[in-house]
């Protein structure tokens, strides 16, 4: 797991590098959301073309802040955890249901009975 | 394919540990990533380092059977073997727990732990490995009787490895899959996206990335299972293992994992399972890692 030094010598970069990792994320889901809309018909060409100029400024403003305070490798290296996080909790979340990472059904002996870990 | 450092055991025997569980070692999430503190050192009364249990002969009355390893323990002490009947313990003595907080000296641990552990393979044939940092303590009387309360269990493990050692299989891109014109949707997009205005242009290429993304998530999915399908005819066990580094494993490299398992497999089936490996070796962009003989570290229950 990444680690934030919150108590050194630069505070305001751990810091920094937390809350844009976290803006990162946010925003992503903006642009799979906007995606998604885009797909499904429901944003007309205008909206489409305002839609993505606005979250292309945003995603190239995160990429400055990133650079200026020099918090490259952390936020990377948090969005990676943050990621497997992520992953892990689907999978336990879908084995729980009786599905595993490859979709497939999970014989109910091997499911858990109280939804704990599931290493398979 | 190439070796590389061996894997780190996942579990253990269940000796009655000393400390809290070792399993933050052994799993390999130490990272460096705890607070600098000084290493505890609990003192033991009379205490006894576990490395593994093996199966032996009989006969001896229980204790201490004479027999040594061809090993340099932890601190530099000399393990030895007590038994009880036809299951036996390798251990040590052991004057304090064990809880670096250094990497560098976790690594070291490690690795004198796994090199007992190995001299003791060559002597008794496949152990069941315990977990680093697993103790006892009330000298070898504990550890005897500790042997005698579990030895149904033990032999039973002991028994059903007979003969059998883990491998371990790591498939990784050493370059992403490409879809090339050959994937209609992927290409007609990349041809939608370069023609688009800005906007549009940017949103377009975002389809695209999480439409590559799916295609490489469905190429990984399948080379995974062509990996199970073609070892597990082959192999005794197959377990699929979560994507863990170990502490004293190979660094992370520039590869994209793909898929990793354990294997417990005869020394016979080495040959075989290397030509199936190497049918997926051989293409482009992949590499095959095929680590052991190891102890059954992955396969070894707690008790």
């Amino acid at each position: 797991m990444t680690r934030i030094d919150l108590d050194g010598e630069d505070p305001a970069s751990g810091l920094a590098a937390l809350v844009l990792t976290v803006v990162d994320l946010l925003v992503e889901v903006l642009e799979r959301e906007a995606v998604r809309r885009m797909e499904s018909d429901q944003l007309s060409d205008e909206e489409i073309e305002r839609l993505g100029t606005a979250l292309a400024e945003i995603e190239a403003e995160i990429d400055r802040l990133v650079a200026a305070y020099g918090v490259e490798e952390e936020v990377t290296s948090l969005r990676n955890d943050l990621d497997g996080l992520v992953s892990r909790a689907v999978r336990d979340v879908s084995s729980a249901d009786g599905v595993d990472h490859d979709g497939q059904e999970v014989p109910s002996s091997r499911r858990p009975v109280d939804g704990g870990d599931t290493d398979d | 394919m190439d070796r590389r450092s061996p894997p780190r055991g996942d579990r253990s025997t269940g000796a009655t540990p000393m400390t809290e569980s070792p399993d933050r070692h052994s799993k390999q999430e130490h990272d460096g990533s705890r607070s600098e503190t000084e290493p505890s050192h609990e003192p033991l009364d009379d205490g006894r380092y576990l490395y593994c249990v093996v199966s032996l002969d009989g006969g001896e009355e229980p204790g201490s059977d004479g027999s040594t390893i061809d090993a340099r323990g932890i601190d530099d002490r000399e393990p030895y073997v007590v038994s009880n009947g036809d299951v036996g313990a390798v251990i040590q003595e052991c004057a304090r727990t064990y809880d670096p907080d250094d990497l560098t000296r976790l690594r070291q641990l490690l690795l004198t732990h796994q090199s007992v552990v190995d001299a003791a393979t060559e002597g008794f044939g496949t152990p069941l490995p315990t977990r680093f940092g697993t103790l006892l303590d009330g000298g070898d009387a504990a550890v005897v009787d500790w042997l005698a309360d579990e030895r149904e269990r033990l032999r039973h493990h002991l028994e059903r490895f007979d003969g059998t050692s883990e491998y371990r299989i790591r498939v990784a891109w050493t370059e992403p899959p490409e879809p090339g014109d050959r994937n209609e949707e992927l290409a007609s997009l990349r041809d939608r996206t370069d023609a688009a205005d800005d906007g549009k242009g940017f949103l377009l290429e975002k389809q695209y990335e999480q439409r590559l993304a799916a295609w490489r998530s469905e190429r990984k999915a399948d080379l995974g299972t062509e990996l199970r399908e073609r070892l597990e005819p082959l192999v005794v066990e197959l377990e699929r293992l979560d994507e863990q580094s170990s502490p004293i494993a190979v660094p992370d490299d520039d590869t994209t994992l793909v898929s990793r398992v354990a294997i417990r497999a005869t020394e016979d089936d080495e040959a075989p399972i290397g030509d199936e490996l190497e049918a997926i070796a051989e293409r482009s962009g992949v590499e095959v890692r095929f680590t052991g003989p190891w102890p059954p570290y992955t396969f070894t229950p707690d008790l």
